[in-house]
């Protein structure tokens, strides 16, 4: 039987593109974490730079140099034009230090904890369905250590979240809303992105002391310290500041619904009687057929986390059970959407 | 986003819930009507920490209905308020907090053709008052051997009225 199939082989009927694709990932994104460690766009931020002028600045081959920076233009984050590189409006925005809506802290993050993403970290995570990341909790790290992987840990969430954080709050209207609790808020990029947005806003970050700590520093550069506080506690078992606006990111794709349910019933709770909640996740389509990138989070959710991402529909589901009404999905920033519902 | 607190050990992150789930041997159509529809006269007989149970809105126990209970749980007396959340005949029903934050969720899934039906009871504190902090560890694992009383309750109860039933026909 065997023998037949192969004796009779014909050209496929589908493209093996998307089986390359696979390949190609595996290669071909690490390209940038490389440029950027490398740090090629700083090079190429004040002038467009030659093939053998960013091996002689970098001190590398042609080769590789050549290999990586094609990648890059591949992908939209370099330009090629008569033999100079220079940089795409993208890697200006997201990749140099000095934009405040640089990116590349997050890489830093995904960087040092490689192993997270490797196929045997996934393979684990996957086959023991527990997060691999910093060792599932390492409690032998010395406190210095621990501070030192916070404030970068913080600082890569704040890289991801500041683009988005001065977005949705131009979907939503919230000059009604007086009070806003950001629960889980880490760096505050949220609260600063609604306060600079609405005037009349005042913002709570909720979050463990060490994180407040550090989102200090963040709400003293936006000059935000008057309307803008940091709440130190456990936002599990402690009682939430009465607000009118309650506001997660990024935070329920971190647990399973169980504990959603936990946090939207205490949300409901806390709530005044006509107060929001808004909750800001790249989604699932309702379908779960895609989107990648929701789905590819939720694979990088397996790794870090014991969560996963939801479809606005699930999220939707979950609010309505809990008694809120008037229940809406909105487009925000790039991948992003968010989710609000308000307390009858 | 990627549970801080967990991986960095900088507290707990679990939610103080008990959970408890058992099989009774009766309907998901008579087990809603003992934990649901007769709330009133039943929930003492499952849970008889309550010392006093009131239905303050008239009418048939449904969606919206507003009760007030007096609880004595380990020497402590407590009075609350609570309200119907969730009322879906045989399927769940659910009782929130009105001044306390609490939830008290009651699942019923049919096992064999509305023979037996398995009943999974949780709690939830939402927050822990200040006083209690130090004791969390007690609370929690109160909470835990609470709901599986109650789910072990509600079975002795219900299988027991049923077989009364069944005797005296």
């Amino acid at each position: 039987m065997a023998r037949d199939i192969f004796s009779s082989i014909q050209v496929p009927q589908v493209d093996d593109r998307p089986l390359w694709d696979v390949v190609f990932a595996i290669y071909g994104y690490p390209a940038l974490l490389l440029a950027h460690r490398l740090k090629i766009f700083p090079l190429l931020a004040q002038n467009s730079h030659t093939l053998p002028e960013i091996c002689k600045a970098l001190n590398i081959a042609q080769r590789p140099a050549e290999a990586i920076l094609t990648t890059a233009t591949a992908l939209g984050f370099l330009s090629l034009q008569e033999g100079r590189y220079s940089l795409t409006p993208v890697s200006k925005e997201y990749l140099l230090e000095d934009s405040p809506n640089y990116f590349g802290f997050f890489w830093d993050l995904m960087i040092d904890n490689y192993q997270v993403s490797t196929y045997a970290g996934l393979e684990k995570a996957a086959l023991t369905d527990s997060a691999q990341a910093y060792g599932g909790g390492d409690i032998f790290k010395s406190h210095e250590e621990q501070i030192e992987l916070l404030q970068r840990f913080t600082c890569g969430m704040h890289s991801i979240s500041m683009t988005p954080a001065l977005v949705w709050p131009q979907v939503m209207d919230l000059s009604q809303h007086r009070m806003m609790l950001d629960i889980g808020g880490g760096s505050g990029a949220h609260s600063i992105g609604a306060a600079l947005r609405w005037p009349d806003l005042q913002a709570y970050i909720l979050d463990f002391s060490q994180v407040c700590e550090i989102a200090q520093n963040y709400i003293t550069r936006y000059k935000l310290q008057d309307r803008v506080k940091t709440c130190e506690i456990n936002i599990w078992r402690d009682q939430w500041p009465a607000a009118d606006l309650h506001f997660f990111s990024n935070m329920f794709h971190d647990w399973l619904p169980e504990k959603c349910h936990f946090l939207m019933a205490k949300s409901f709770n806390s709530l005044e009687s006509g107060g929001r909640i808004v909750i800001h996740e790249m989604l699932y389509n309702d379908e779960k057929t895609g989107p990648f990138a929701a789905a590819a989070f939720s694979m990088m959710m397996l790794g870090w986390t014991e969560g996963k991402q939801y479809s606005g529909q699930e999220l939707s589901a979950m609010l309505r059970e809990i008694g809120f009404e008037q229940i809406q999905i909105q487009k925000a920033f790039g991948y992003y959407s968010i989710v609000s519902g308000r307390k009858p | 986003m990627f549970n801080l607190g967990n991986m960095l050990n900088l507290g707990s992150t679990e939610p103080i819930i008990g959970r408890a789930s058992t099989l009774v041997e009766c309907s998901t159509k008579d087990l809603f009507k003992y934990l649901g529809e007769d709330l009133f006269q039943n929930y003492p007989k499952w849970s008889p920490e309550v010392q006093e149970l009131e239905q303050l809105t008239p009418g048939p126990v449904q969606l919206g209905t507003l009760g007030r209970q007096v609880r004595l749980d380990m020497g402590r007396r407590s009075e609350s308020r609570f309200k119907i959340f969730t009322f879906e005949p045989g399927v769940r029903l659910v009782l929130a907090g009105v001044s306390d934050p609490f939830r008290c969720t009651y699942e019923l899934q049919d096992m064999n053709l509305e023979k037996s039906t398995k009943l999974t009871f949780s709690f939830e504190l939402l927050e822990l008052l200040v006083v209690m902090r130090p004791f969390e560890g007690l609370v929690r694992s109160a909470i835990k051997d609470g709901a599986e009383r109650t789910v072990q309750n509600i079975k002795r109860l219900v299988e027991a009225e049923k077989s009364m039933e069944s005797s005296a026909t």
